[in-house]
């Protein structure tokens, strides 16, 4: 069947040529030279299709400048090669230098994240020991909290202390009031009993006005009697004039003593309400203190909380920062399989440029199966580069699990 | 106006009425109260319904009266005070040494 094919595909061309020999050969009935000459060229035609159909490989063969041809475009086709060989040792040049600046720039990120990481971590145990400071400070009697505690208790108590020392100082006064009384009841005694001081001095001055009398009477013999007489009367008299000067006495002890009643009244009686206002002025304050203060506990407490919850998330986050090592080994990796290509494909010009050099057809095949075997070992190699070092990273450290 | 004392004898309970401003003015009246040997030991009620305004001498008095009817053991009743006159007692702690209604 194959063999029909090929005849039909051959014999395709020549349908016109049989055609035209078919005419010939009705021509023939007419003219015979015609006739020869046409023919003699449809012989030549038909031997020239018999000897393509029989070896059509050695008709192309033939021609002298195949070889040559295909000399040189094998010699392009290296030419082209050893362009790409170029461009990829070139290219892996670059990508190495990117590689290493990637690399360089993740380390100096993550050291620069490292240590501003640090500094907040430290600043915030910073913040938490100052807000712990203020926190403790009422047990520790250090703080302003406490030491504001003290003064309102000082305060009250000072003010406690003023108004019992005021009501006992008008108790005491109130007392002392009564004491003046009774005071001025017995010197006022004294004056009854100066009456019969009185009464007893005007009765002798009486006695001694009679004795003169009856003495007078008596004449010379009463004489002496008179002069006794006389020294009673003047007695009685002295005794009067003393008992006036004890009554002048009396009435200033007794003035006296309610000019001091009424300095002690002023002492003992105070008004009260300043006292009251003060005291509800500072039982105000200090509520308004201690609710300030409870405040301050409560959003103290919260900034404690806050200031752990940054501490937890600034450790996270610098553990977070070792990605930096994964990403300079990733790209270490690169580096290393940019190499691995571009060792290849030094190994297939350097077969290639074998072949190129040489004309003999035994050495080319040599330096084509070079071209092979280079292709084959680069194939390897590059197989057996596969796989991440992340992974192997994992599995050697468990530390790094976010990644 | 004043005071307006009067004595149960059979409860021995004296009904103390006082009416006006409480100050020294009535330390005389009080005296009295004081000075009746009668009263001593026993108890008081006072009223305080009429008193508008105190000082510092009527506590010095009420001290006074406390201390006669026996100090710590004294019974007396502080009855009908208005709201300010009550603050001011309890501010001189008053409702520890007497009963304040």
């Amino acid at each position: 069947m194959e063999a029909v094919k090929k005849l039909i595909r051959y014999f395709r061309p020549y349908i016109l040529p049989c055609l035209y020999t078919l005419i010939i050969l009705g021509l023939w009935f007419y003219e015979y030279f015609t006739f020869m000459a046409l023919s003699a060229v449809a012989l030549i035609w038909l031997s020239d299709i018999y000897q393509r159909y029989k070896s059509p490989k050695a008709a192309v063969l033939d021609k002298s400048n195949d070889k040559d041809e295909l000399l040189s475009s094998v010699k392009t086709q290296n030419n082209s090669y050893q362009d790409v060989t170029s461009s990829i040792l070139d290219e892996n040049v670059s990508i190495s230098a990117e590689v290493e600046r990637l690399s360089n720039m993740v380390n100096e990120a993550t050291t620069e994240l490292a240590e501003s990481f640090s500094l907040m971590n430290s600043y915030a145990a910073e913040q938490k020991s100052l807000v712990g400071a203020m926190l403790g400070s009422k047990t520790t009697s250090d703080g302003d909290s406490a030491s504001i505690n003290d003064f309102i208790q000082d305060t009250e108590g000072m003010m406690n202390y003023f108004i019992e020392t005021i009501v006992n100082t008008s108790k005491e006064s109130v007392r002392l009031v009564y004491k003046l009384d009774d005071l001025s009841e017995r010197i006022v005694s004294i004056e009854v009993l100066l009456k019969d001081l009185k009464f007893i001095s005007d009765q002798t001055n009486l006695l001694a006005l009679n004795a003169s009398i009856e003495a007078a009477r008596a004449g010379e013999h009463g004489r002496g009697f008179a002069v006794v007489a006389d020294e009673v009367r003047n007695l009685s008299m002295s005794s009067a004039n003393f008992s006036n000067q004890i009554h002048d006495v009396v009435a200033e002890a007794v003035s006296g003593i309610s000019d001091a009643r009424s300095v002690i009244d002023a002492i003992a009686s105070r008004d009260m309400r300043f006292v009251i206002d003060a005291k509800t002025k500072n039982t105000e304050i200090s509520n308004v203190i201690c609710k300030l203060q409870k405040q301050a506990d409560i959003n103290m407490a919260e900034i404690s909380t806050i200031a752990d919850n940054i501490d937890e998330s600034v450790g996270v986050a610098v553990r977070s920062l070792q990605f930096g090592d994964i990403v300079t080994q990733l790209a270490g990796h690169v580096a290393e399989r940019s190499n691995n290509i571009a060792h290849v494909s030094g190994e297939i010009a350097e077969a290639i440029s074998v072949s190129s050099i040489s004309e003999d057809e035994s050495t080319m095949v040599q330096a084509l199966s070079n071209v092979t075997n280079a292709c084959d070992r680069g194939v390897e190699l590059i197989s057996n580069i596969k796989g991440s070092p992340v992974e192997q990273e994992k599995m050697d450290s468990g530390e790094i699990d976010l990644f | 106006m004043g005071i307006n004392v009067t004595k149960d004898s059979s409860s021995n309970v004296v009904t103390i009425v006082i009416a006006g401003r409480f100050d020294f003015s009535m330390n005389s009246d009080f005296r009295k109260i004081l000075s009746d040997p009668d009263s001593s030991g026993g108890s008081y009620n006072i009223d305080m319904g009429g008193v508008e305004d105190i000082d510092s001498s009527a506590l010095g008095m009420l001290l006074l009266l406390r201390e006669k009817a026996g100090g710590d053991s004294a019974n007396i009743k502080i009855t009908r005070c208005r709201p300010d006159i009550v603050e001011m007692l309890k501010m001189a702690n008053f409702q520890t040494m007497f009963n304040i209604a």
